[in-house]
């Protein structure tokens, strides 16, 4: 085994647009939009397919006929047979973990290039029945008469046909997300009025991102039914630029009725979407005169338990991820954020900051430091742009690196929580 | 070409598996020498004592049999050759018929013509079903009939009228179809065709299997074909279509009609009598042979080789990545053709409308073709086209051609703006149908990976495609492109460059008679019918409509620019753009194209000539009598081989065999001609120079003969002897 680690560096990356689950993308799969950030991807690269020898996606609601999307991501999109490919899974930082595995194969000498990505369509979930129907129509599916088959269903009521819906909880507390959110709104005291406030401005600094074209360049156009014709879709269609805290002021919390401050307006929505990034070892990429948008200089995954504060695992992981690196946030030119609620971002913020909450939970000696809210996604993070849930990975490091590029920045950090109470953190470092 | 294999002895059923694999070439085809060989291996099986059955199966890898040999019937000195070679197969496939095992046909790949005839003298036909695997006799279009027993064998197999469909059209049968209509008994995926070949065979053998011996009774077939007074309302429709479709210029659909009708009323054995001496007649008539040389040329002209400045041998590269910028529903058809044959094509369009419809259409066709062949024969040529607003990656293909509108400045552009960012060895070609291509390259620093790919639509059924090189194109940029025309089985002229090039420039002139002719007072309806009277497949007023008369006005433009003295464009285009007159795209042109009507009792709308479309021609009176549309068409046919003359001269042709195929495939000169060059042979130089001075004396300059006509007239010569001089 190769003991030399080497340097793993990103090529190039593109996404599709962001568009709200069952809405644009709704005659659309997982598989075609993962292929089409894929093949940009390589457009964008000016590389061939051929020379990528892996690949790799993260998705989370996996389509039941072809679980291992990256596989058929690499069919659809003209990629020679030949390259092999495995799908991730590990909540909203999938495609965060598809892009570290590929660095791990690459830095280990395994491979020189490979694509990373994720791909969510929330508007095509599979449909569950109750145990109950599910269990009969197994056994009908083996009955070898008309009879046996009836029988399957004897005892199945009328009240066991209703679907069940999948729900964004926790197997394990029974916890959706949005009521974790609300707990820790209240848990680190942040007010309604600054979740509001940082929803509008994510809203904003998207539309402003889209109009200036800093989003545009790195979205690829996808076509999608119109009756028997197509039309093309180009632009992500959550964000809006007439949504002000006075407008969001006036929704009502969703998850506690009585007493809560998150709502509909300051959590992320269900979207469709997908994103890429072509990495390489950072040698081979200068010997082949490719460009390097950043190389990879540490990440870290951290665990907590879920029945705490399920969304504080980035707090972990970026502390983590800076230890490694031996980097301060103030060392961060561009910091990119996942935004699963407003209230998630902000009591992150609040955690890195608060040498309380860094000795009793992390067992540090202080603080990891503090981070103006402002500084955080400028261009716009996915309360705006829309979560799906697999490719935001993708899209965090796109939007990071881009930042970086335009601010002539050293060094990023990206930071995201995932369900099932987990933390990434990534530290990308560029050529100034 | 066949290779015998025994069963050994102690097998039960003891089988002879005959494997057919013609030497050193891609596909199966029967000649002379096929027939001795199937004669003595039939001997050595009916040697072989305990043999229950012989199953014939193809050796190659997509093709059966794909009919006999044509250079049999083109290097035939005499017609009695031809007839004797025609006897010999007839007696050969008495011999198989009357075998005394049964005889199982496995049918993988294309099984055409005289390949389809031999396994009709089989007992029993399997085929496989894929997208390869395709039945026909297509004789009809190279002016013959399947005459190994083909027109007597098959109406009595599946019935007249499906038989009639088949040898009058040539059309091809999938294996599907192939089954329902009983032309085979049994469809198998192609794995188990051996096994399947010979479980038949055994049963056969063992009395356990029937085989297909007629066609399905059913009320109509009684009505229609069991009877002498339904089969002759039968013929007579049938022989009314063929007239009116050829203007009978075409002998070959009558004979087959003849032979068929008489030979149901005959037992199999006589019926088979009649047709050596019939087909030996047609293949030395003068369409026949004209047909012939189409079909020997473009096979030639697909083998084309390229030489460098030293004389060295140049092999162009394999096309596996291709850009298209532009072209609407053209660069759509592209696309889908190149991705057919394993080319990764990106369509880029400047805006998201033009590049949506162009998505679509290339799901249209592939949506089709999977219902016809299946998904999974469809998935690998879907995942290759896609699409985008700009020119991102295009860095990465091997070859990209352009088809913006024919602006001179926006192709200028589109082709500067990739030299910026497209290596070096990229070729980059331009789709347009008459602007020059050194035009086009003038802003450019490597001008030796220019060169133009004129496609014609619609692109999966034209088979031309013509190449158009400049004086700075290289060898290799060439070699590369007539390698790509062979990836997409596409027929290459090449051509030299020049103002409307070849096909666009004749065609031009050749339309421009047309309209002269409306302006001087003949219908339109006569103009058109004259061109079809003497062999054109559609008139030139219908063409211009089909083409578009916005096209039609831009590559007008261009020649009249280029040829001032002899083109001019009547002021009546830009009144016809003015009013949307385009032609069928804009429902209406010269003809009004009434929309498609619905519902159980509408009748298919017929198009017809606007009356009001006179009007724009000024000063125009109409002649009540103006002689037989056929001498409108025997004109407008000179025209347009004068001109071709007149390309010949100046360079733009490098080959009298060029411009035939070109003018045949490219626009429908008529195809029982061979071409303009052929035809002028056929007629005979000095005897057109005649024509044509009678003619200018006429109807004025526009019919001067060309100086090339007027130097081989002179010295006794034809452009036959031309071929190979001009390199």
């Amino acid at each position: 085994m190769n003991a030399r680690i080497r340097s793993v560096a990103v090529i190039a990356g593109a996404r599709t647009p962001f568009c709200k689950a069952g809405g644009a993308f709704l005659r659309r799969s997982a598989v075609q939009l993962g292929a089409v950030a894929a093949r940009e991807t390589m457009l964008r690269a000016g590389i061939r397919p051929d020379r990528v020898e892996q690949i790799i996606f993260g998705i989370v609601s996996a389509p039941v006929g072809a679980p291992n999307i990256a596989r058929e991501i690499g069919l659809e999109a003209a990629f020679p047979a030949g390259v092999p490919a495995y799908t991730v899974s590990r909540a909203c930082v999938s495609s965060n973990q598809a892009l570290t595995n590929a660095a791990d194969q690459i830095a280990l000498g395994k491979a020189d290039v490979i694509l990373a990505g994720g791909a969510e369509l929330l508007s095509d979930v599979p449909i569950l029945f109750g145990r109950k129907f599910r269990d009969a129509l197994f056994v009908a599916s083996k009955a070898r008469s008309t009879g046996e088959r009836l029988r399957a269903f004897r005892g199945v009521g009328l009240k066991d046909l209703a679907p069940v819906a999948p729900a964004i909880a926790e197997p394990s507390s029974g916890q959706s997300m949005g009521q974790a959110a609300e707990k820790m709104a209240k848990d680190f005291g942040v007010r309604r009025e600054a979740q509001d406030r940082f929803a509008a401005q994510s809203h904003q600094r998207a539309v402003a991102a889209w109009h200036s074209g800093e989003l545009a360049q790195r979205v690829a156009p996808v076509p999608v039914p119109r009756g028997k014709e197509l039309r093309i879709v180009d632009r992500d269609d959550h964000p809006r630029d007439d949504t002000t805290e006075d407008k969001l002021a006036k929704l009502r919390p969703v998850f506690d009725r009585e007493f809560g401050s998150v709502t509909a307006g300051n959590a992320s929505p269900l979207t469709d979407g997908a994103s890429a990034v072509l990495l390489a070892a950072e040698e081979v990429a200068r010997a082949e005169g490719w460009p390097i948008l950043g190389v990879l200089r540490g990440y870290h995954y951290t665990a907590i338990d879920p029945f705490e504060h399920l969304l504080m695992g980035p707090v972990s992981a970026v502390a983590g991820v800076l230890d490694q690196t031996g980097l301060g946030l103030r060392d961060m030119g561009v910091i990119e954020m996942h935004e699963a609620f407003a209230a998630q971002v902000l009591s992150n913020l609040h955690g890195l900051a608060s040498a309380k909450y860094c000795q009793e939970k992390l067992g540090r000696s202080s603080a990891v430091g503090e981070v103006d809210p402002d500084f955080v996604n400028q261009w716009g993070g996915s309360i705006s742009l829309g979560h799906p849930f697999g490719a935001t990975g993708g899209r965090l490091v796109l939007q990071l690196l881009d930042q970086m590029a335009k601010k002539k920045a050293q060094f990023g950090l990206i930071s995201a929580c995932a369900a099932g109470g987990m933390g990434s953190a990534l530290v990308f470092e560029r050529e100034p | 070409m066949f290779t015998l294999t025994l069963d050994p002895p102690e097998v039960s059923p003891r089988l002879a598996v005959i494997t057919i694999d013609r030497p050193g070439e891609k596909v199966n085809t029967i000649d002379p020498a096929a027939l001795e060989e199937v004669e003595q291996q039939f001997a050595a099986i009916e040697a072989t004592p305990g043999l229950a059955g012989i199953i014939l199966i193809s050796g190659k890898p997509d093709t059966f049999i794909a009919g006999a040999d044509v250079e049999v019937f083109a290097s035939a000195k005499e017609r009695r050759d031809i007839e004797a070679f025609g006897r010999r197969g007839h007696e050969i496939l008495a011999k198989m018929a009357s075998a005394r095992v049964p005889i199982v046909a496995a049918i993988h790949g294309a099984c055409l013509g005289a390949g389809l005839e031999l396994t009709l003298a089989c007992t029993y036909r399997i085929c496989s079903d894929s997208p390869k695997t395709v039945l026909a006799l297509p004789e009809v279009m190279l002016g013959l009939f399947p005459g190994g027993g083909g027109v007597s064998r098959l109406p009595r197999l599946v019935g007249l009228r499906e038989a009639l469909d088949m040898i009058l059209t040539g059309r091809n049968i999938r294996p599907r179809a192939a089954k329902r209509m009983g032309l085979v008994d049994q469809v198998v995926a192609p794995e188990a065709l051996l096994p399947a070949a010979r479980a038949a065979a055994a049963k056969l053998a063992a009395g356990k299997l029937q085989p297909h011996l007629g066609p399905r009774g059913d009320v109509m077939r009684t009505l229609l074909e069991k009877n002498p007074l339904g089969r002759s309302v039968v013929f007579r429709q049938a022989r009314k279509e063929v007239e009116k479709k050829s203007f009978g210029l075409y002998p070959a659909p009558m004979v087959a009609l003849d032979l068929i009708e008489r030979g149901l009323s005959l037992p199999l054995d006589e019926a088979l009598k009649l047709e050596p001496p019939a087909f030996a007649e047609l293949a030395t008539g003068e369409t026949s042979k004209s047909l012939v040389s189409l079909f020997r040329r473009s096979n030639a002209l697909k083998k084309q080789p390229v030489f460098d400045a030293d004389g060295a041998r140049v092999e162009g590269a394999e096309t596996r990545r291709l850009g298209m910028v532009g072209g609407g529903f053209m660069g759509a058809d592209i696309a889908v053709v190149s991705a057919e044959k394993g080319i990764e094509t990106r369509i880029r369009d400047i805006a998201a409308e033009p590049l949506a419809k162009a998505l679509a259409h290339c799901k249209a066709h592939f949506d089709r073709r999977a219902r016809s062949i299946g998904e999974r024969h469809v998935f690998k040529a879907r995942s290759r086209v896609s699409g985008g607003l700009d020119l991102t990656g295009f860095s990465t293909m091997d070859l990209i051609i352009e088809a913006v509108p024919e602006v001179l400045g926006l192709k200028q552009d589109v082709f500067a703006q990739l030299e910026a960012m497209v290596p070096r060895t990229t070729i980059l070609a331009s789709n347009t149908s008459a602007l020059p291509i050194t035009r086009i390259a003038e802003r450019l620093q490597h001008r030796d990976r220019v060169i133009g790919l004129h496609f014609f639509s619609p692109v999966s059924k034209m088979p031309l495609l013509e190449i158009v090189k400049t004086a700075d194109t290289s060898p290799q940029t060439l070699a590369t492109c007539l390698r790509y025309a062979a990836q997409i089985g596409k027929t290459p002229i090449v051509v030299n460059d020049g103002p409307g090039f070849y096909t666009t420039r004749v065609l031009g002139f050749y339309l421009m008679a047309a309209l002269e002719m409306v302006q001087a007072g003949h219908s339109i309806e006569s103009v058109d019918r004259g061109a079809r009277m003497v062999g054109w497949p559609v008139g030139p007023i219908t063409l211009l409509d089909e083409v578009g008369i916005d096209v039609g006005a831009k590559v007008s433009k261009t020649l009249a620019a280029a040829f001032p003295d002899r083109i001019s464009v009547p002021a009546t285009v830009d009144q016809f753009l003015a009013e949307k007159r385009y032609g069928r795209k804009s429902g209406r042109g010269f003809y009004v194209y009434p929309p498609e009507q619905r519902g159980l009792l509408a009748r298919r709308a017929r198009k017809h000539v606007d009356p009001e479309v006179y009007g724009y021609f000024g000063s125009r009176q109409a002649i009540a009598d103006g002689g037989s549309p056929e001498e409108l068409g025997e004109r407008l046919t000179l025209i347009c081989a004068a001109e071709a003359v007149r390309c010949l001269e100046t360079g733009i042709l490098q080959s009298p065999r060029d411009g035939d195929i070109g003018a045949v495939f490219g626009f429908g000169y008529p195809p029982m001609r061979g071409g303009p060059f052929r035809h002028i042979d056929a007629l005979g130089p000095g005897a057109v120079l005649t024509r044509l001075a009678v003619l200018r004396e006429r109807h004025g300059d526009a019919y001067t003969a060309p100086d090339l006509l007027v130097r081989l007239a002179r010295e006794g010569r034809n452009f036959a002897s031309l071929e190979g001089e001009h390199a």
